[in-house]
């Protein structure tokens, strides 16, 4: 594995490093690491470095680089809508690495909103061939429904309250003791459920219009939700439904279930940015395993085209 | 500015070369010494901008990663080491030197940096002028305030906090990971009664936040004697209270102005 600056863009205002595998794996994947938030190119905890070099030990193209004004690539002189333009800029991106490294096929990782701007991208660029999606608070609309929204955020807190209240050894020892009153029990329960009890609002249909049509170019697509994150439960509402209606399809019409994609898979004990060490560690296990089924499927021409070649993944409902 | 590696084959360092801008030519170029770990992460926007506005006022400037850290190569969390990265800071301004044709240096430091920069000093590497920002003093004390904001996050998430903690094995702290080694070198860090001999001109710069009382570190005593001190108000950048602030950069334009006015008037 080497390295080398990616300099692009106009007069080279975009910054960024490309890890390169000592033995190209073909067809020649590219997998762009995308900012998140403000953060630059090397990532939350430099976790974006790790990455594109364990890519890069499997065969694959990885380039990090910094959206026009994030870190150090240049700020925009036309201005406009940021994620408009970090859409171009990624189109720069694949440009450049299919002219100076021989990328044919493209995959897009993006943390929190570069999620979103990497789900935005793959519905604009049909190079876009696959997606790794962390944590992303939304994918498409610019404005879902705020109930909606709002219940997703309570269910995930009640959620996460119940299951860390039901795994302290205190309460537990309270409740035996005696000491945890039954009023206060049910008092705490009651706050417990009333998360579960608000307006259910609309599922954004943008974002699961999208989706859908990024399942029906067949993008694979991997989410990967930190367990301590909301965005876990909007991440299943939305493709959940995307899925559902292609799979009810795919039957209505004679053919075989949509296998594999998306794929879910949570993290234990990460948050938002996953902190923990280890919570990286296992996300990282799951970002090069799902890298390398991309490389051995295109490398298998009996897969083309064989979603049931997929090993079934039954998105959590 | 220019991304480029410089340095040894086998650890190359990451760099961004600003070039001097407009028709002043400064009489020294900079270096600028980054802070490690989340705070490295967190004052990245702030050094940048720092770059731009001395490149602007014509000084060129040289910002880069310690091997490990960045987009270097190499892995702090197996090979972090103060001592390779005070050669980092020597290695950062020979290159400086070359690239700008400049012989006079000011090394600029931020925090870990700013102690990294006066070891490079203190070990005979020819610098003009030090600007010492919030730099780490007592690195034990600057550990314990590390585990102290790594403990309340981890509270935050309800996860349960050891007590204490072996130095036998790796260190985790706010996203990153110390190998004992460094913990070593940390723990033992002392400046307090540091020198910087050939150093001609000092800034000593403080931020402190409106609602603190002006808190410094123990002055480096033999270094105070000759430095200009310069408290400025602004957020303390380099402390994360979440990990959700994705989407915020803090840049302390004061502070940065502050030194850039410094560097003019030493540099006319």
């Amino acid at each position: 594995m080497r390295e080398q600056v990616a300099s692009f863009g106009s007069a080279g205002s975009v910054c960024g490093v490309v890890s390169l595998p000592v033995t190209r794996a073909e067809p020649g994947w590219g997998v762009l690491l995308l900012n998140a938030g403000l953060l630059h190119r090397v990532g939350p905890h430099r976790w974006y470095v790790q990455i594109a070099r364990s890519l890069a030990a499997q065969g694959l193209t990885a380039l990090r680089f910094d959206f026009a004004g994030v870190g150090d690539s240049a700020e925009r002189k036309s201005g406009g809508d940021f994620e408009h333009a970090a859409v171009h800029d990624i189109q720069e991106a694949m440009s450049w690495l299919a002219e100076h490294h021989g990328c044919r096929r493209f995959a897009l990782l993006g943390m929190c909103s570069g999620a979103r701007i990497a789900f935005r991208a793959a519905c604009e660029d049909l190079r876009v061939d696959g997606l790794v999606l962390i944590n992303a608070p939304r994918y498409h609309d610019d404005d879902p429904d705020p109930e909606f929204v709002n219940r997703v955020k309570r269910r995930h807190r009640a959620r996460r309250r119940w299951s860390l209240a039901l795994a302290s050894p205190r309460n537990w020892r309270r409740l035996v003791s005696g000491r945890a009153g039954v009023t206060e029990l049910v008092c705490a329960l009651g706050r417990r459920f009333r998360g579960l009890l608000t307006r259910r609002g609309a599922v954004p249909a943008g974002d699961v219009e999208h989706a859908g049509a990024l399942l029906d170019r067949d993008v694979r697509i991997l989410l990967l939700m930190s367990e301590g994150d909301w965005t876990l439960e909007y991440a299943r509402a939305i493709f959940a439904k995307a899925a559902g209606s292609r799979r009810r399809g795919a039957q209505a019409s004679g053919g075989g279930p949509v296998a594999g994609n998306p794929r879910l898979e949570v993290v234990r004990g990460g948050d938002h940015t996953l902190t923990s060490i280890a919570s990286r560690q296992a996300a990282l296990g799951v970002i090069t395993g799902w890298a390398r089924d991309l490389v051995a499927r295109d490398a298998d021409p009996a897969l083309h085209g064989d979603r049931s070649a997929f090993p079934a993944c039954v998105l959590e409902r | 500015m220019t991304a480029f590696y410089f340095g040894g084959h086998h650890t190359p360092l990451f760099g961004l070369y600003h070039a001097p801008q407009g028709l002043r030519a400064r009489a020294a170029a900079v270096v600028i010494c980054q802070p490690h770990g989340h705070e490295y992460i967190r004052c990245h926007r702030a050094l940048r901008i720092l770059g731009d506005l001395l490149a602007r006022s014509g000084f060129a400037v040289l910002r880069f990663d310690y091997a490990g850290c960045g987009d270097s190569a190499g892995d702090a969390a197996e090979d972090g080491d103060l001592e390779q990265w005070r050669l980092d800071v020597s290695a950062a301004v020979r290159e400086c030197r070359a690239l700008s044709g400049r012989d006079r240096i000011a090394a600029v430091g931020l925090r870990l940096g700013a102690s990294l920069a006066l070891l490079a000093a203190q070990a005979h590497e020819t610098l003009d002028s030090l600007v010492l920002w919030n730099p780490v003093l007592d690195g034990a004390r600057y550990l314990d305030e590390v585990e102290n904001l790594h403990d309340e996050r981890r509270r935050r998430r309800f996860e349960a906090v050891p007590d204490g903690r072996t130095s036998t094995r790796p260190v985790e702290l706010l996203g990153f990971s110390y190998p004992p080694r460094l913990v070593g070198q940390l723990g033992a860090l002392d400046l307090s009664g540091a020198a910087a001999p050939g150093v001609e001109r000092i800034l000593l710069v403080e931020l402190h936040a409106p609602d603190e009382a002006v808190a410094t570190q123990t002055p480096v005593a033999a270094v105070a004697a000759r430095a200009e001190r310069m408290t400025v108000p602004g957020p303390r950048i380099w402390l994360e209270r979440s990990s959700r602030q994705l989407d915020r950069a803090l840049v302390p334009r004061l502070a940065l102005d502050a030194i850039v006015r410094w560097l003019e008037t030493a540099y006319p």
